[in-house]
């Protein structure tokens, strides 16, 4: 063969693998209203950035009749590419192939892309669409498994690790995206759990449909288990790449600056919190006053929305927003909330974005319900994740921390590095009507009006400590600042913290409360 | 991090039953409701203020009560368009948490 036709070989060697499936597979998948994988992939990154490795995998299965089955690419496809000019590695499961079920080559294709994204220090992404477990290859399949699970815990506070579901994704295999950083669900297409609708009719008897058991919606409103819900594969796609170009490619640099810019003029600061404290508002108006272009990335918005978490830039450089949410159950904190805080801090603190927090919250959410789902082990989390973190630390307290919230919420007691609050901020240790009731009961009780006397002793309790100066005069408040000059404040004190340099014993590791 | 746990089997049920997998946040403002058009207290606390009468229209979005809960004066919205059908509740009331309200129909 001349070289010619060889290049020619070659190509015809790759057209026939880049068919998948074959054509009655994809229409299927189409039918499905889902992309192919290859589609997906070129969808997601720059255009004509795709660079595939391992396309002449093949499985080398000969039990139940798979002997010389040709499943191209053995059913998912590998490489690397960048999105918006940063490199990425991505793996993505072709459905049309054998249903996408994960075999040992299946497995080794993915853990030989998740190793080099390690050693190359560049986020991962999994697109997920597969049955599960390639039956027919038995233990070999579970193995592939372990070794994916193996490396997402290795990889994970180096990379930043991201899965998107785009389809089934059953049994074993769920455990990867659970152990990444990011979690991306499309509606009516993303199918999540452990055990399936079949199962649970078998061994419970309850008739469940695997959307409500566990589509999109289900692991964004309810499990907390999805980061992102988009309603299309594109919209997904363009979630994927507004966070790639917001976090670092890993845990020794910073994200990509950007030319910076100042909040619209139709997010006033100075307008958004009313005075009246059981009055609410939406908090991420509070953000979007604050960051550049008030361009605010939300993670998890429908879980747990009583907290508040994600991305925004300030002068450019990307920081991590934690704020607690008066429209939402008046911004308790409750096992919900505090598992999703914690884990947003850490991540933050592994990939070096610092954490603004705003805070107004009237304390840990009471109930039956609460302490028994273990809200004192949940709510501990919020308070290992600050005080573990060394990245540079914002707190900024809008109007309510009372009693435990005000310390959970990045109290200079666990070493927030700059503390600010408006002077609408009441820092007590629990609210006046609660506080009057406790101190003076045997004045409240022996008055001649009792009911005025408690009205009395609530102003009494009020004037004295519902405000930020009995904190700031103790320095547990660094300064009290007009709501103007917070954008002012904020840039300052991430200019100051930008060469932070603090520590932390050394250990092998700590034991937060998971 | 582990998952959160849910409430426990030994919790006495509230008024409205389980915390079944069927509530949804309609809109985050809204809170839950288990079909479309009834919504529910989301914690226990007061009725404060009642926006609307039965056979009121209303859009998706508007305020129907005013309920104090955790010390703050929560607007539970409309999740439709549509007439109120049913109001379960009165002004002052106070009531737990998963208990009926409103129906929107």
């Amino acid at each position: 063969m001349s070289e010619d036709k060889k290049v020619l070989d070659l190509k015809q060697r790759m057209e026939k693998i880049y068919g998948g499936g074959g054509a009655k597979a994809i229409e299927k998948q189409k039918a499905m209203g889902k992309l192919t994988a290859r589609e997906r992939i070129i969808a997601l990154l720059d255009k004509d950035t795709f660079q595939e490795y391992d396309i002449f995998v093949q499985h080398s299965n000969t039990d139940f009749g798979m002997q010389g089955k040709d499943l191209p690419g053995d059913g998912v496809i590998i490489g690397t590419g960048y999105i918006l000019g940063n490199p990425i590695a991505i793996y993505a499961q072709d459905f049309t192939v054998a249903g996408g079920s994960l075999g040992f080559a299946h497995a080794r294709k993915i853990t030989k892309m998740m190793d080099y994204a390690l050693n190359m220090r560049i986020p991962l992404i999994g697109i997920n669409d597969s049955g599960g477990a390639r039956i027919q290859e038995g233990v070999n399949a579970l193995a592939g498994y372990g070794e994916i699970f193996f490396r997402n815990t290795l990889s994970s506070g180096v990379i930043p690790q991201i899965s998107v579901i785009l389809g089934p994704c059953a049994g074993g295999a769920v455990y990867s995206p659970a152990l990444t950083d990011f979690v991306f669900v499309v509606d009516k297409i993303s199918k999540m759990f452990i055990t399936g609708p079949e199962v649970i009719k078998t061994v419970l008897g309850e008739d469940i449909s695997a959307e409500d058991l566990g589509g999109a919606k289900v692991h964004a409103e309810i499990s907390g288990n999805a980061h992102f819900f988009a309603e299309s594969e594109d919209e997904c796609f363009g979630q994927i790449r507004r966070l790639i170009s917001m976090i670092p490619a890993n845990n020794t640099t910073k994200a990509q600056k950007v030319v910076p810019s100042k909040p619209l003029k139709k997010y006033d600061i100075t307008k958004i919190v009313p005075s009246d404290p059981s009055e609410p508002y939406d908090v991420r108006d509070v953000i979007r006053a604050i960051v550049d272009d008030s361009d605010f990335m939300e993670v998890m918005e429908h879980f747990a929305a009583n907290a508040v978490i994600g991305f925004g830039r300030v002068n450019g450089e990307t920081v991590g927003f934690v704020c607690n949410q008066p429209l939402v159950m008046a911004g308790v904190l409750d096992c919900d909330s505090s598992d999703k805080i914690a884990r947003f801090i850490r991540f933050c603190d592994s990939f070096n974005i610092p954490i603004i927090t705003l805070e107004d919250l009237p304390g840990y959410l009471p109930g039956i319900d609460q302490e028994h789902a273990g809200v004192i082990r949940h709510g501990a989390k919020i308070l290992y994740a600050y005080s573990e973190s060394t990245v540079a630390k914002i707190t900024i307290v809008l109007r309510k921390a009372y009693g435990g919230g005000y310390i959970a919420m990045g109290s200079r007691h666990l070493r927030s590095d700059f503390v600010f609050a408006w002077p609408s901020a009441e820092i007590a240790v629990m609210g006046a009507e609660g506080a009057a009731n406790i101190i003076f009961r045997k004045e409240i009780s022996e008055a001649e009006d009792p009911k005025k006397m408690r009205e009395l002793k609530i102003q009494e309790y009020k004037d004295k400590f519902a405000n930020p100066y009995v904190a700031a005069s103790k320095g547990y408040i660094d300064a009290v600042i007009a709501p103007a000059d917070t954008r002012k404040f904020v840039e300052q004190a991430l200019s100051v913290a930008s060469t932070k340099n603090t520590g932390r014993p050394k250990k092998k590791h700590g034991l937060p409360p998971f | 991090m582990s998952d959160t746990t849910k409430t426990s089997s030994k919790v006495p049920a509230e008024k409205s039953g389980d915390k079944s997998a069927k509530f949804k946040y309609i809109k985050q403002e809204n809170w839950i409701c288990v079909e479309k058009g009834t919504v529910f207290s989301f914690m226990p606390g007061t009725v404060e203020d009642i926006k609307v009468k039965e056979g009121d229209s209303v859009r998706q979005g508007d305020v129907l009560i005013i309920f104090r809960a955790m010390k703050m004066n929560n607007k539970i919205l409309s999740p439709i368009d549509g007439k109120v059908k049913s109001i379960n509740v009165k002004k002052g009331d106070n009531i737990p948490k998963n208990a009926l309200m409103v129906t929107v129909a």
